[in-house]
């Protein structure tokens, strides 16, 4: 099984925020301004609902995203284009929201629990989970809300590069390539990663969308059960 | 980061499954996929709950960020970038402070220098000269003499001693 690789690129030609950023690099004040603020435009939402879904909270993804932009207007000078500009965009937000999810967890005293044992899903999790749908499921008619919370708790119990990449994919529809350099992976580890985040968040949501069944009223996955049982092993 | 931790293995099928699901396969492979998705009720069944889970992550819906949220984030990069200014300017002032210390005290330093090694060089013939002394201030009597082997010999006579005696009184 191979992955294609993209061809390289002239990014300035062909992204046209590549352009926008080189004009913040190399014009005027009036000009440059008047660039940095379109950018901001164009991606503050973008980068707003990676980072909330990724922190788990708007009013944290905010800052992050300003300390993003500041970092980007700071490292103006130093800008080359050698990506997308979106890719090198969601690198600094990975290093910011890095850095800020690693303070989080120093400083946390409660909230969902640490990972065990450096197991791909959280058992924890999905008593959290269970708590909120017990709370919020009187029958299996969830709505938005509800169905927002759980899956939001479901890739809670995700660890933070498979949460990421999963995001990224997801919301921004970004190639293999384009998160592998997003996240200072390879291609390759980049499809291990997302592989194995679809198929943890399928083995959390599953049994609520089918029977209802809670989390902790299941019996709870043992890391002999994440590899799951398989359809057909005939491919591989 | 770039080092992968040990992770459960996932199924070859699901990875694969996924690579197809985001079309990241190549012809090939997407051929061989679609075949077997064709053939096998059970791979189809596995791409639909992996698909049904892709598709749930619709409902956590996307941000909408306001024009208050815009004017604030340049307004925070034009202050910050303000501080950012001023900072280089008062560590440019205390670079440049600091250089001219230093290159005072080399100048100092070396001025110092200099003068000590002048002062040595040019001090150099006067000392030769005091320490001869005592021979210049008798060089007319040397001369005297045909050699110094016979001045030493009538030295270790004795026959100066009482001569030298007067003299130091």
């Amino acid at each position: 099984m191979s992955v294609a690789q993209p061809q390289p690129q002239r990014y300035e030609l062909q992204d046209p925020d590549v352009r926008l950023m080189l004009q913040v690099r190399d014009g005027g004040a009036v000009a440059s301004s008047a660039a940095f603020e379109e950018l901001v435009l164009r991606y503050q939402s973008r980068l707003i609902t990676v980072l909330e879904h990724l922190v788990g909270n708007r009013e944290l993804a905010e800052d992050l995203a300003q300390e993003v932009f500041l970092r980007v207007f700071r490292a103006r000078k130093r800008y080359a284009p050698e990506a997308r500009f979106s890719t090198w965009l969601f690198t600094i937000a990975n290093n910011v929201a890095s850095n800020a999810l690693r303070s989080k967890s120093r400083r946390r005293e409660v909230g969902v629990p640490d990972k065990i044992n450096g197991s791909d899903t959280n058992p924890f999790g999905l008593d959290q989970m269970a708590k909120a749908a017990s709370a919020l499921m009187p029958t299996r008619a969830l709505d938005k809300a509800e169905s927002a919370q759980i899956v939001r708790l479901a890739l809670e119990a995700l660890n933070e590069r498979q949460r990421l990449a999963l995001l990224l994919s997801k919301f921004e529809g970004m190639s293999y390539q384009d998160i592998a350099q997003t996240m200072g992976l390879s291609v390759q580890a980049i499809k291990s990663l997302l592989s194995r985040a679809r198929v943890n968040l399928e083995r959390i949501l599953t049994p609520y969308v089918e029977e209802g069944v809670r989390p902790d009223q299941a019996a709870p996955l043992s890391r002999g059960d994440e590899s799951g049982p398989l359809p057909s092993e005939s491919i591989s | 980061m770039s080092s992968e931790p040990a992770l459960p293995d996932v199924s070859g099928v699901d990875e694969e499954l996924v690579t197809y699901m985001d079309g990241e396969l190549d012809a090939e492979n997407r051929f061989r996929v679609e075949k077997q998705l064709a053939a096998d009720a059970a791979f189809r069944t596995r791409l639909r709950l992996l698909q049904r889970t892709w598709d749930a992550l619709d409902v956590l819906g996307r941000a909408d960020a306001s024009e208050a949220f815009t004017r604030t984030t340049v307004e925070f990069v034009a202050v910050n970038t303000a501080q950012d200014v001023e900072h280089e300017k008062q560590r440019q002032v205390r670079k440049r402070l600091w250089s001219w210390i230093a290159w005072t005290a080399c100048g100092v330093a070396s001025a110092a220098a200099g003068f000590a090694v002048l002062t040595y060089v040019l001090s150099r013939p006067d000392r030769q000269l005091a320490r001869d002394l005592p021979v210049i201030e008798r060089v007319d009597e040397y001369r005297n003499a045909d050699s110094l082997e016979f001045l030493k010999a009538l030295d270790e006579s004795g026959l100066f001693a009482a001569e030298l005696e007067n003299d130091e009184l």
